[in-house]
């Protein structure tokens, strides 16, 4: 009895609406400041033109996700997404820098 | 979410907006006085009116700079910093200030002092306010609050705007029409043609006032960029794009400095025609002392200043920095720019202002459609919800409420008088408590015959201002007229124009207000 109890929470309108604007921004967040950090260390500029180029761009990234994140209609792609390519660049980033 | 794209994106464009409006219009309402910081500041500061714009700016700030400084090493050789801010186009006074030495990692507190470049002599009775400058900080650091949490809120509520403006653009068919579009006196259809004009008409400047507000805070949003560059993150970023930002502590060690003079003309024989914005001087008289001569960028679309670094006791250039922009640096730093339009001369500033008054009306007419929606989608004996009422006494408070508080800030400016202490923080208060009072009018009721109460209110204000400015000053609106003082007539003049916008504004709500009688009185008949 618990189980139906427990997804249909899951549908609820609240927990939907919910879930959506944390992948927004929360998840549009950590995805933005992953990318703009590998793009930073990949252009080939100076180390502060690379920097600054990477904060400019930065807004830009965050709005694309947020407006994606509310376009896509199933909600375990959108964080199937961020989570895949979050974790796939921290991981380029972090084989680059050798964090390893 | 929804059925399809354009759905999701009409849902997302009502609640994203409806969450953060009243902070918004708080922020572009601030902001857009901001574009008019100094000439705030200017009226604000009655001993500084009669002060006249030099005819020969440039080349008079040589011997400008020696006296200021030669005045500072009389009257404050002890203190930490020199400060030397040269008159310019906005700001027809010279700032010969220094910051005091703090004790125990306290910074020492700054005395201003200001000068009349034509005589050279301080100006006595500056008032203790804070003028323009009091909008600016509201605009991203709020009052009351910690900087950091103000600015993260300021943040959130800037990414939801950028969101907001472009799921508008998605859900708006008809864009270019719209633009020649106003139905006016026809209900939510008339807020909504308000709201698409003022929308659709400043879009460009929507969208680039948020994203490059975005980007003025951007090292503190996103400092992942430079700490994965750099060890010490945003600090050692900084210290590495800007040589001159960086300063060794003073020894202690007392010694003599160039006189200053020598100082200035070397600067001068090296650089003869730089504008020059402020001058610095670092530890006078200790043996790091050094002193940074900024350039004035103009209408140039860069914030940055370019600045040279002198040591003040053997007088060699130690470092510059900002005279060359690379494309990285000139795509943030121009951003910064556009921003802070320090760049605009008197037409492109106006532009800005009523381009920021266009945002103004965009969130406002937003926010009061909402409220209208769902009162015409109510049946008739239907009461309203805590939401709608929520939002509505927020409208009135905000809307209303904030052009009230903003008189209460220039009254308290000319009405407290000038020897008490804490002035320029009682001024501020009077801001907010005003505004308190308004919101809690509106909690109290926010129909629309408070609406027109209000309206009236502020016509009485914004009217009165220029009178009691003529009652306390020298001048009055014909004496700035006869005289040439553009600024000051300016501002009396808009002061004038609000009022006779919210005496439009308060007709209207009259006529609705009979309106609304009548049509009750009808209803109750039909029942009857």
């Amino acid at each position: 009895m618990v189980i139906p109890q427990f997804s249909a929470w899951f549908q609820s309108a609240a927990f939907l609406v919910c879930s959506r604007f944390l992948a927004a921004i929360l998840g549009g967040y950590i995805f933005s400041a992953i990318s703009v950090s590998l793009l930073a260390v990949l252009v080939p500029l100076s180390k502060t033109d690379s920097v600054l180029l990477a904060v400019s761009l930065s807004v830009l990234v965050y709005t694309c996700v947020f407006i994606w994140v509310f376009s896509v209609r199933s909600l375990v792609k959108i964080y199937g997404w961020l989570i895949a390519l979050s974790a796939s660049q921290i991981f380029l980033l972090a084989v680059i820098k050798g964090w390893l | 979410m929804k059925e399809n794209f354009f759905r999701s994106m009409t849902w997302l464009h009502t609640w994203t907006g409806l969450l953060v409006c009243w902070l918004l219009f708080l922020i572009f309402f601030a902001g857009t006085l901001s574009f008019f910081r100094h000439e705030i500041t200017l009226w604000a500061q009655p001993a500084a009116h009669d002060v006249q714009p030099q005819l020969n700016r440039v080349a008079a700030q040589r011997q400008q700079i020696s006296t200021a400084l030669e005045h500072l090493a009389m009257k404050a050789p002890e203190a930490e910093t020199w400060w030397v801010g040269l008159p310019n186009e906005r700001n027809h006074t010279m700032a010969v200030s220094y910051r005091e030495k703090g004790d125990d990692g306290v910074r020492g507190k700054w005395q201003d002092n200001y000068m009349d470049p034509n005589s050279q002599s301080i100006l006595a009775e500056y008032r203790d306010t804070k003028g323009g400058h009091f909008f600016y900080r509201l605009h991203f650091d709020l009052h009351y609050m910690d900087r950091t949490v103000a600015r993260w809120i300021v943040s959130f509520a800037s990414l939801f705007m950028l969101i907001g403006l472009i799921s508008g653009v998605v859900i708006h068919k008809r864009i270019f029409k719209d633009m020649f579009q106003f139905r006016s006196a026809k209900g939510v259809r008339t807020w909504l043609d308000a709201h698409n004009l003022s929308s659709v008409l400043a879009l460009p400047f929507h969208i680039m006032i948020t994203y490059t507000g975005l980007v003025t805070l951007i090292f503190m949003l996103f400092p992942y960029p430079a700490m994965t560059q750099y060890e010490g993150g945003n600090r050692a970023f900084f210290a590495d794009l800007n040589s001159a930002r960086q300063h060794a502590d003073a020894t202690g060690k007392q010694v003599e400095m160039l006189p200053m003079k020598q100082l200035v003309d070397q600067f001068y024989t090296n650089w003869p025609n730089v504008d020059i914005k402020r001058v610095i001087l670092d530890h006078p008289f200790d043996e790091t002392a050094i002193v940074k001569f900024y350039a004035n960028t103009g209408t140039q679309v860069q914030d940055e200043m370019p600045v040279w670094v002198y040591s003040a006791v053997t007088g060699e250039l130690k470092t510059s920095a900002n005279t060359d922009l690379s494309p990285s640096e000139t795509l943030y730093d121009g951003m910064i720019a556009l921003h802070t339009g320090r760049l605009a001369l008197p037409g492109l500033r106006w532009l800005y202002f009523i381009c920021g008054i266009a945002g103004c009306v965009m969130i406002a007419s937003g926010a009061v459609m909402w409220a209208k929606r769902i009162r015409a989608r109510m049946k008739s004996n239907e009461q309203p919800g805590f939401g709608l009422k929520l939002v509505e006494a927020l409208n009135l408070a905000t809307l209303m409420g904030l052009p009230v508080a903003t008189t209460a800030f220039f009254y308290a400016n000319r009405l407290l008088p000038n020897d008490l202490s804490n002035r320029a923080d009682m001024e501020v208060h009077l801001f907010f408590v005003t505004w308190l009072c308004v919101t809690v009018f509106a909690i109290y009721r926010a129909g629309t015959k408070q609406w027109k109460q209000l309206a009236q209110l502020n016509v009485i204000l914004w009217l009165l201002l220029p009178i009691c400015n003529a009652l306390t000053t020298q001048g009055n609106l014909i004496s700035y007229l006869l005289e040439q003082q553009w600024i000051l007539a300016g501002f009396d003049l808009l002061c004038i124009l609000t009022a006779f916008g919210f005496f439009i504004q308060m007709n209207k709500l009259a006529t609705q207000e009979k309106a609304n009688v009548v049509g009750t009185f009808k209803l109750k008949e039909r029942n009857t």
